[in-house]
Order: C-alpha cells, then structure tokens, then sequence
C-alpha cells in the first residue's frame, strides 16, 4: 500500500462528504419532488415537462418569433391602422391571422408561467448558487426583459387595454431621471398620438425578442450541451395545446382605444401586467425602488444564501494523458485544454477553472488515468471503500452480496446507512457518491474481483433527464451501455449490474427495486 | 419598414456568430471523427397525448390568468390633464438676428480687404439662449391644485417645458381657472382660462396650449 492510499484508508470516512451536504427534501421541495414523480407515472421521465422547463421556455420563444413576424407582416404602424389592422386580422382572417394572434399571445403567457416555474424548480431543487450564479442573475435579467417586451406588445394593439397600460407604464417611465420628456403628453390627446410613436414601439418589441437571445447565450455560457430544445413529443404536445387554447379562447381586442374617457373594466394579461395594480397603492418612485429591490435580492440569493462550498477538482498532471474525455464530460465548462506545458508526449493537456467546478466528481468518472481528485473524496478513497465494504459483504454469511452505489441525489437513505452497513439488508453495502457520473469504469470491476466475488451492483442514479450535475447519469448509462468513453468492460455480466434512476423522495422505489434486483440474483444462482 | 427590418437583424449577428462557431466545431470534429449518423427520434403517438395531457393542465393558469377583468378607476371618476408643450421666454434678451447680420457684414467687408477672413462662430455662441421654466398655477373651483414650474429642456435649457399633470376630479360641475406664466415671475400671467364645465363620468377633460390661436383651451 502506497503511503498516499494507507493516509486515506486512515482518514474517517466522515470526512469525506460523499453526500455533499444535501439535505432531505422536505416542505415545498418534496411537495415538488412528488408531483415531479406522479408526473413521470403518467408520461415518464423522458417527457416529463417540468425537466425541460427551460428548453420549453425557448420553444415558446420560437413560436413567439414565427407568429410575430407573421403579424407583422399585416400591422398597420400607425395611431389610426394598428387598432384596425390587428382587429382585421383576427376577424377577417381568424383561421390563421387569429390562430397566429393567439399563438403569440398563449406562447407568451405560457413563456412567463415556465420562466416562473423554472426559476421556482432552480430554487427549491438548490441549482443556482456557486457555479451556476450566472445562470440564474441571466435569467432574472431575462424575466425583466421578457416581461418589458409583453408589456410593449400589448401597447401595439391600442385598445382600451393597450390604453391603460401604455399611459400606466409612460407615468412609470417618466418618472426615471433619463426620461427628460413626459411621455403621457402623447396619451394626452389624439392629436398627440404620433404614428413614429409606433414605429418605435414596434421597434422596441421586435429587438426584446433578439435582446432575450442574447441574454439566452449567456445564461447557457457555462452550462455544456445545454438542453435547448424540448423532445419532439413534448413539442408536438404544447403545440396541440397551445392550437386547443387558441381555438377554444381566441385572444381578442379590448374596445378601441378613447383617449376622452378613463379606461373602463379591461381583460388583464396578468402574466404581463401585474405589476401596473400597485401604482394605486404606491408612487412611481416608490414602484421603481420596489422593482429594484426586488430584483437586487433576487439576483443576490446564490451570494444570500452561499453554503460552504466544496473544494474543486485537482489535476495531478504528470498523470493527464491530454484525452479531453473529462472536458467532453465535465457539465459546467470547468476544464479546458491547452497545449502541453510539462514536456510529457501527449499534445495537450487539462486546465481546470475552479470557480466553475461544481466537485461533482464526473470528471473523475471520465478520467481513467488517475488524473483528477476531489480532494475530500479521491479515487483511492472511493476504490478502498469499495474493497473494505466487499470484504464485509464477502465474510458476512449472506447468500446475495449487492454493493450498491447510490448518488447523493438519489433516493435519500437518511438514518438507515451507517458505515456503508444499509440497516435490514445485511447482503447490501452502500457507497455513496455525489454523483453518479464519479463511478468510473474501473471502480465497477472492483466488486467482480475474483478475490472478492460480489454478486451483483446495484446502481441508484438521480432520475433520467434530471441530474443534479445535468449529466452524471446520462454518461454513466453511455459509459454502461459501451457507448461513451470510458466504457464499462464487456466482460463484466450486464445482468448482474442494476441502474434505478430515482428522486430523493422514491426510497419505497429504491427498496423495491433493490429487492427484485437480489431475487433476480437469486433465481439465476439456483 | 426595410429600415427597420436591417435594424432588427442587426440583432441578430452575435447570435450568428455564435451559431457559425458552433457549426465550424461541428465540421472539426465530423473531420476528426467522421460524421456520426444523427439518430431519428421516435415520437410515440401515446407519449404525446400523456404530454399534451399534462401541457393542457398547465395551461389551465394561462387560461385564467389571461384576460381578467381589471379596474384601474373607479366609475365615478374623472380626470382632468393639464398637458401641453409651451416655451418660456428668453432669461436674458440678446439680438441673434442682429448678431448674425453685423458679423455678416463684417465678414463681408473683410473679406474683400483680405481674402483671409473667418467667421466669428464664438461671437455668435456667446448670445445666451437659456429660458425661464414655464409655470402653471391651476384652481379649481377656488383651489389650488396645481403650482409647478416646468423646467425647460435641452443641454442649455433654451428649448420648450413640457408640461404634463394629472388629477381625479370628481363628476359635476366645476370651474377651472389656469395660469401660465413664462417670464420667470408670477406678477402677471402670460396667459389665462377661466371656464366653467360639467365633467362627465369616466370622462377626460385637458388644458392644452393652442399655438395657433395663442391661447389655453380647455376641452
């Protein structure tokens, strides 16, 4: 034994936080947990909506362009034509101007209820502080402007609805010391009502949707194959829903706009315009500086509620042999290669950046060359656990011996594992990992050692398509199936290898599946 | 309109430069790894009404939330705007016309003596163009609500106030007196509207500046 691997065999096991900290998830998350879970029942991991929120999101962007080109292909930008022009529209042509006016405004609302339900899921599930702070300020950033150009749009149509916003949201822009010229003075009259005013409205709603591009660039800066497309059945579902929508409550004009009357009762888009109500209770100083914070502490929740964080992953270069396998693998752009600075013979070479390491370990995972350690939790560490918990296994007088290796992030085993002994199951050993993607290829062999002969591995992932470090399970599976390098050796007997793919709150899932593995085991054994 | 459409795609250029470096990566790495057949995703017809079933009862909110009736003002509300554009009289009274023509002249004359000669632009510069806020003072039936100086814009404030304020009034029978001063003192008004009107419910009653007819109107 080297002396580095008798200094790990010697260190508690407590610290070495394989479990990272997570907690159970309990209250609203493991509310969301379930209903995430009762939802993958009926349409199963791979199109379950809510792993996809933000792709949906984008979708609804594309919807959002492709039918608001369309409608302007036919807007009148004028005082006088818009009204009229967008009315013609939905009338005249309301089998495919009216569908597309519709499309545009469900696509919309619905654009606003992902972006919500995306940062509220981000938030509960603890995926937006440390590595992932520029995420989630982007996407606040995002959320403004989105709202910003909603609220423009339905200043275009001017109607009585577009009346009230447009004179509330002039009172509210006005009131920012840049803005020289009080910009109700055109809401004022109708002599006042300039046809430039559209054009600059038109054109301030039509550059939102690229400004959101953009912004959409940078929120998926530091995020590898970010998922920015929905799977096609999800796709073809949200547009059957949003054609139902469009055809069962086609989206209409309010009254022409009266510029001598006060604006009466009008159809609200809450999603927008919620926040033009408050101006009856505050000032638009106090509506602004109300805004502003409430955008400060968002932006300031990954800094607010900062846990300690986990150290980065370390390269021990003489070791690296420049493959790229972990910066294929790593899901957060946290290593990059450069050309090799040690003189070895291999081309390049590994660069971590760790404020960008999220210590999930997946590199680990990809890297067979013992070039990369989380320094509470190296591979030696990880290997002696596996030979110390098979050699437990292999004197205990069980005739099915499991190790079982169970993501963090997976079915939470709170209180019933204890030095790796899981409590009723004396044929099972646990190792936990913070990450699925951190068993590599060769800690898998361990168990099947001759010298140790485990039965069977069972593998306990976080649910497909929603890994907590985004692709730890995807690549364990490529590893597994042999399709992603490093592969699993062909060797080792797939039958006596078992993947779960788990949420913190299925354990009555994991324990059910954990005995159906070890009949399994059984029945091949006689 | 192709103005604004070459505006708007102007937007689009990171967004092709990001998506150029992603497909010249792409053809990198097909060169270095041969091109790997895309897999076709299968859509299966049953997971597709299991989405749409779930995407529907999501879109119960966006069907709620839509389009809710809102009332911003109450029925027996009015509103009267006092909203126009007035210039304020000069701070200090300086003859640019007269300025620009002697200059003229001398750069005339000059000009035949010498051949050399510029025109004294900083002369000109030098004629203080600053104008004195407009201020509006508004009663209505006897009160006062409104007595605001409106400051004039431009970098060296020589160009028009713009002024713009609102009040709820309530429906009836009202007398309106405007003032409009713009001299920078409040002896005597510039201008002035004295009317008597019944204001209707939900109706919007504004003072402007009729610039032809040099007068406060009140409609």
């Amino acid at each position: 034994m080297t002396e580095e691997k008798a200094r790990e065999a010697a260190t508690p096991a407590a610290a070495h936080d394989t479990m990272r900290d997570f907690t159970a998830p309990t209250g609203l998350k493991g509310l969301w947990l379930r209903l995430e879970s009762l939802v993958n029942g009926i349409t199963t991991p791979e199109y379950n909506p809510f792993y996809y929120l933000g792709a949906i999101g984008i979708f609804f962007l594309w919807i959002i362009l492709i039918s608001g080109i369309y409608l302007f292909l036919f807007y009148g930008i004028s005082a006088k034509g818009a009204y009229l022009s967008v009315q013609n529209l939905t009338i005249n042509q309301w089998y495919l101007g009216g569908v597309m006016r519709s499309l545009h405004r469900y696509a919309s609302d619905g654009l606003v209820l992902v972006m919500v339900l995306h940062a509220l899921r981000c938030y509960m599930l603890d995926r937006y502080g440390h590595w992932r702070w520029l995420a989630w300020v982007s996407g606040i950033f995002i959320a403004w402007v989105i709202i910003a150009g909603g609220i423009f749009g339905y200043w275009m149509v001017w109607d009585e609805r577009a009346k009230l916003i447009a004179t509330l949201s002039a009172h509210m822009l006005e009131n920012i010391p840049i803005f020289g010229l009080p910009l109700s003075l055109n809401f004022a009259r109708v002599e006042n009502l300039t046809d430039q005013l559209f054009y600059i409205i038109l054109f301030i709603h039509f550059a939102t949707i690229f400004f959101i591009f953009i912004l959409i660039l940078i929120h998926i800066a530091r995020v590898t194959r970010a998922v920015i497309n929905p799977p096609r059945a999800l796709g073809y579902a949200i547009m059957i829903a949003l054609l139902a929508l469009s055809f069962i409550k086609p989206a209409v004009s309010a009254p022409p706009a009266e510029m001598k009357r006060l604006v009466e009762s009008v159809p609200f888009d809450w999603f927008y315009m919620f926040i033009f109500p408050l101006l009856k209770y505050m000032s638009a100083h106090q509506l602004w500086a109300f805004i502003a914070a409430v955008t400060l502490s968002l932006a300031m929740v990954p800094w607010l509620t900062r846990t300690k964080r986990k150290p980065a992953v370390e390269l021990t270069l003489p070791n690296c042999t420049g493959c790229e396998l972990c910066m294929e693998d790593c899901p957060y752009q946290a290593i990059s290669m450069r050309k090799r600075t040690d003189g070895l013979p291999y081309p390049l070479e590994a660069v971590i950046y760790p404020s960008r390491c999220a210590s999930c370990g997946i590199c680990m995972g990809a890297c067979d060359y013992k070039a990369l350690n989380l320094p509470d939790i190296t591979e030696d560490y990880v290997k002696a656990e596996i030979r110390r918990l098979s050699a437990e296994l292999k004197e205990s007088a069980s005739i099915d011996k499991v190790i079982v290796f169970a993501c963090a992030k997976s079915a939470r085993l709170d209180g019933l594992v204890e030095n790796g002994k899981l409590s009723g199951y004396e044929w099972a050993r646990v190792i936990s990992l913070p990450c699925i993607g951190m068993l590599q290829p060769s800690m898998m062999a361990i168990p099947f050692e001759k010298s140790i002969a485990v039965d069977g591995i069972f593998v306990a992932s976080c649910r497909k398509n929603d890994c907590h470090y985004r692709k730890g399970g995807e690549w364990f599976t490529g590893r597994l199936l042999g399709f992603r390098p490093p592969v699993v050796r062909k060797s080792l007997d797939r039958a006596r290898i078992k993947t779960v793919y788990l949420s913190s709150v299925e354990q009555k899932e994991f324990f059910k599946e954990l005995d159906e593995f070890r009949q399994g085991l059984s029945n091949r054994t006689r | 309109m192709v103005i604004i459409l070459v505006t708007l795609f102007a937007f689009l250029i990171p967004v092709a430069f990001v998506l150029w470096r992603e497909w010249k990566k792409n053809k990198e790495r097909e060169a270095r790894e041969g091109i790997v057949a895309k897999k076709k995703e299968r859509v299966p017809p049953a997971a597709v009404a299991k989405a749409t079933f779930i995407i529907i009862l999501l879109a119960v909110p966006v069907y709620l939330f839509s389009d809710i009736s809102y009332s911003h003002f109450r029925p027996e509300e009015s509103m009267l705007k006092v909203a126009f554009k007035h210039t304020g009289q000069r701070v200090e009274e300086c003859d640019e016309t007269g300025m620009v023509k002697t200059e003229g002249e001398r750069y005339r004359r000059e000009l035949k003596d010498t051949r050399q000669v510029k025109m004294n632009v900083e002369k000109l510069a030098r004629c203080p163009r600053e104008r004195h806020p407009v201020t509006v003072e508004l009663f209505v039936d006897g009160t006062k609500a409104l007595d605001k100086a409106y400051s004039p814009t431009g970098l060296k404030k020589d160009m028009a106030s713009y002024i713009y304020d609102e009040f709820m009034i309530t429906p009836g029978r009202h007398s309106f007196r405007v003032l409009l001063y713009n001299n920078g003192k409040k002896d005597s008004p510039a201008y002035a509207l004295e009317q008597s009107m019944n204001v209707k419910p939900g109706e919007i009653k504004v003072v402007w500046f009729n610039e032809k007819a040099g007068a406060l109107v009140l409609e």
